[in-house]
């Protein structure tokens, strides 16, 4: 009983965090007073805070290949104290202020005091701060020199061969082993186990693959895959040039 | 001496109830329709929760029919006794959250087996297990959606799947809302707000059914409702301008992140408005304006493309090469459609895109009045000829995609962009045919007649959206299967039939086996597991001898996409008793066979 309680809580606080809070900030920073009704201050409080906590978790996604949990919340929390900060600078000298028909004027600080109580009740749940981990903790798998970039225009050797030099960096999240695989479209055309490594451990290898003639796309695709779950869980993708040409 | 209090009768009591309502207050009237509509809503959404089932039944909305339709015709006594555009703007979302909501609801997977539910759920599985996006995934990019479910889930430590089920519907019942902003802001008449509103909820593609163009499509509106706001021009658009660009590409920026195909659409469309509207000599500033806030987004978009989204560079590459290669593009209609006879072809036709053909009829009824009456320069006119303009650059979007036969996108993606464009030119026909006609009979007919023809849209859009499945033409009717088998499966739940035979396939069998499924089979092991289990399956094209083959009967334990003839019960039944071939595994719905000699075949789906 207890624990469905904490979980149906979890999830009222978890939607108001994520679909609300960041969006009603931001429209009271936008519409400050009583340009727009409760209806539709809430319809684009709903649309905003999907646009922030979209964007902000493909930003860490492709940034930092992780969506790390107490980063999210904390980078979502902190725009919405932000946008509350510049609401309540903007509405100070307005006679209409911020209006709510049951919380008149008083509706900033009463979406603060909901906001603590939402954050609290995650804390309690033991979510948010469990996962307190650094990006550079996580596996990096990557091609020399092209460190910075997923995407790769590979060389060709005399045989006609490409030339892929990856380099694979164990973090404290996924220790290995692995394995690296290549596909071509949907056809596997290499695969090699990658030994188990300490923390901040590298393992180089230079590939050398010969291109398939009938592909469509002209790239191949390089998988690390964890042995453990046989989940992929890097990829990058390497072009080359089309022989004929 | 003390009165005996008298005990009156139910008939005594509703001729009292009839005689107060009478005299009350239309308020009144409103106020009790409306508590009335809100606690049907609740009976709904209780009923989809109670019915919850993990089979195919013959219908979505079994056991949800009485329900939905009280609620429905409450709904229009609300809208037709109210002059309060909130209340009815408030209505609309509940009756479109309901709408959208009942299908996830009542089953226990999420709805739809085909498509792109396969490649979204398992993603926002992997995001919500390892906190990283599935490298082999084609959206491992366009995470925007797929972040919002895997984010609650971990949050409050729950399923994501649960909110992949209400998220869509929640954000399509916000569509409403953001018409009746834009409505109040141009001052259109009330009845004309009402009509466009009702119609804007009903105008949305089925949202139950998870792929990129329905979550996104919300959003679509948004923007586009934003950039209509900022057309006309009045004191508060002026005060407000800084907020509703921030707001506008706010969204467009959200749009880019959660769907590749949407974002290029939205391109289209706004460049080709700009182009139209200087074409047509519309006022050359708002012209401009849509062209260069088409560039931006062109540019915003590509440029995410290919300088971080390398594989939906790569996929936009080869879709493009496919349109030029045209033998190689995937036909538009499935060609199986064309070997039906020409009722049934109706048939299904209607039960495809009814309501698309009655909106997208209304719309041009609007636009033809709409560009009538375009020689009046006042607000409302400017607002309705971009309106107008619009709807003519998603039109020719879809002619566009019919002359050059490109069906690697399909067509109906594009249709929906036209569909949710023709709410304000749909209501605008509407409202005025229905001036017009009041001018010659009384006003109480033409109110009747205006709650009736909402009625008969509602009805007609609700046999788009839920498909009544028996009533789809069938064909083989023999002794084993004398309901014959459906030609076209509208109805698509992922059964506990199909998990507990993929479970079984993918965890008790050797991992050296050859597992081969039909095409429901192999998309749902990615909708119940994930990708890496997709992969382990493959899709059976041609017989292949020595393989492990998973299927199931057409009905219950779900539905099947491939030609009815080849996947017929007759068929089913002709291989399970095929001399060499073996049963090694049977739920009752869905079994496993062992095709030692390569006989088991099951047909191609031509379109997906």
């Amino acid at each position: 009983m207890f624990d469905s309680t904490i979980q149906a809580n979890l999830v009222i606080a978890s939607f108001f965090l994520v679909l609300f809070a960041p969006g009603f900030s931001l429209t009271l920073l936008l519409f400050p007073g009583s340009e727009i009704d409760w209806l539709e201050r809430f319809t684009l409080a709903v649309i905003t805070s999907v646009a922030l906590a979209s964007l902000i978790g493909a930003a860490l996604l492709v940034t930092f290949d992780a969506l790390i949990l107490s980063w999210f919340s904390f980078i979502l929390i902190g725009f919405t104290l932000l946008f509350m900060c510049g609401a309540w600078w903007r509405s100070r000298d307005r006679d209409d202020g911020v209006t709510l028909a049951i919380y008149p004027k008083r509706n900033t600080w009463f979406t603060a005091l909901v906001l603590c109580i939402a954050l609290m009740l995650i804390t309690l749940g033991g979510q948010t701060l469990s996962d307190l981990r650094s990006p550079l903790q996580f596996t990096e798998f990557f091609i020399e020199p092209g460190q910075s970039s997923r995407a790769f225009e590979a060389e060709v050797d005399v045989e006609g061969k490409l030339i892929i030099p990856v380099v694979v960096k164990a973090g404290l999240d996924h220790p290995g082993p692995f394995q690296i695989e290549v596909y071509a479209e949907q056809e596997k055309l290499w695969e090699s186990a990658v030994p188990d490594m300490q923390p901040n451990e590298s393992w180089n290898q230079t590939l050398r693959i010969q291109p398939p003639s009938n592909t469509r796309a002209n790239a191949l695709h390089l998988y690390l895959t964890s042995e453990v779950d046989k989940e992929p869980i890097r990829q990058l993708t390497v072009w080359f040039s089309d022989k004929d040409s | 001496m003390r009165k005996i209090p008298q005990i009156c009768t139910i008939y005594e009591l509703m001729i009292a109830m009839k005689n107060y309502l009478k005299k009350a207050h239309p308020q009144v009237h409103l106020f009790c329709a409306f508590s009335l509509f809100i606690f049907l809503s609740i009976w709904t959404l209780l009923s989809a929760v109670w019915a919850n089932r993990a089979y195919q039944d013959s219908w979505i909305l079994e056991s949800l029919l009485i329900p939905l339709l009280l609620t429905v015709l409450c709904f229009i006594v609300v809208v037709y006794i109210s002059s309060n555009i909130q209340i009815v703007t408030t209505a609309t979302m509940i009756l479109t959250f309901l709408f959208f909501a009942l299908p996830s609801l009542k089953y226990i997977a999420p709805y739809g087996s085909a498509i792109d539910v396969s490649a979204h759920m398992s993603l926002i599985r992997h995001i919500a297990d390892t906190g990283q996006v599935d490298p082999s995934n084609v959206y491992q990019y366009t995470t925007g959606f797929h972040v919002l479910p895997a984010i609650l889930g971990r949050l409050s430590g729950g399923d994501p799947e649960r909110f992949v089920k209400v998220i869509p519907a929640l954000l399509g019942s916000l569509v409403p809302a953001i018409y009746c902003l834009v409505l109040r802001r141009i001052e259109a008449p009330t009845d004309l707000n009402k009509i466009i509103i009702v119609l804007s909820g009903l105008s949305l593609p089925p949202l139950y059914s998870l792929n990129g163009t329905t979550f996104t499509t919300p959003l679509f509106v948004f923007f586009f409702c934003l950039l209509l706001i900022r057309y006309f021009e009045s004191p508060w658009i002026q005060r407000n301008a800084f907020a509703l660009t921030v707001l506008l590409l706010l969204v467009g920026a959200t749009i880019i992140i959660w769907h590749p195909s949407s974002s290029l659409v939205l391109v289209f469309i706004t460049i080709t408005s700009g182009l139209l509207a200087r074409a047509l000599g519309f006022s050359n500033d708002k012209g401009e304006a849509l062209w260069r806030i088409g560039l931006l987004i062109l540019v915003g978009t590509f440029s995410y493309w290919m300088f971080k989204a390398d594989l939906v560079w790569e996929h936009f590459v080869r879709n493009l090469y496919l349109t030029l290669q045209s033998e190689l593009t995937p036909d538009l209609v499935p060609k199986r459609l064309f070997e039906l006879s020409f009722v049934e072809q109706i048939q299904i036709g209607l039960y495809t895109h009814v309501r698309d053909v009655l909106f997208i009829g209304m719309g041009s009824l609007g636009f033809l009045l709409q560009m009538r009456a375009s020689s009046h320069a006042n607000r409302g006119n400017r607002v309705g000829r971009l309106l107008a303009i619009l709807w003519l650059s998603s039109l020719l979007m879809v002619t566009v995609i019919f002359a050059a036969g490109f069906g690697s996108q399909g067509y109906r993606r594009f249709l929906n962009y036209i569909v949710v464009f023709s709410p304000w030119l749909a209501g605008f026909g509407m409202w005025s045919s229905m001036k017009v006609f009041s001018a010659q009979v009384p006003k109480a007919k033409t109110t009747f007649m205006a709650a009736g023809s909402l009625l008969i849209i509602i009805l007609i859009s609700g046999v788009q959206l839920f498909p009544y499945q028996p009533a789809l033409p069938a064909i083989s009717v023999t002794e084993n299967n004398d309901m014959g088998t459906p030609v076209m499966w509208m109805h698509q739940v992922n059964t506990s039939y199909q998990y507990q035979m993929l479970d079984y396939a993918l965890h008790q069998l050797p991992e050296n086996v050859k597992l081969t499924a039909d095409y429901v089979g192999q998309r749902q092991s990615g909708i119940f597991f994930n990708r890496q289990a997709q992969s382990r399956i493959q899709r059976l094209e041609t017989p292949l001898a020595g393989s492990v083959v998973l299927l199931h009967w057409p009905g219950q334990a779900g539905p099947y996409f491939e030609q009815a003839g080849s996947r017929s019960i007759d068929a089913i039944s002709n291989w399970r008793s095929y001399p060499g071939i073996m049963t090694i595994y049977d739920n009752g719905g869905s079994f496993i066979l062992f095709d030692p000699i390569g006989v088991v075949k099951v047909s191609r789906v031509e379109s997906e």
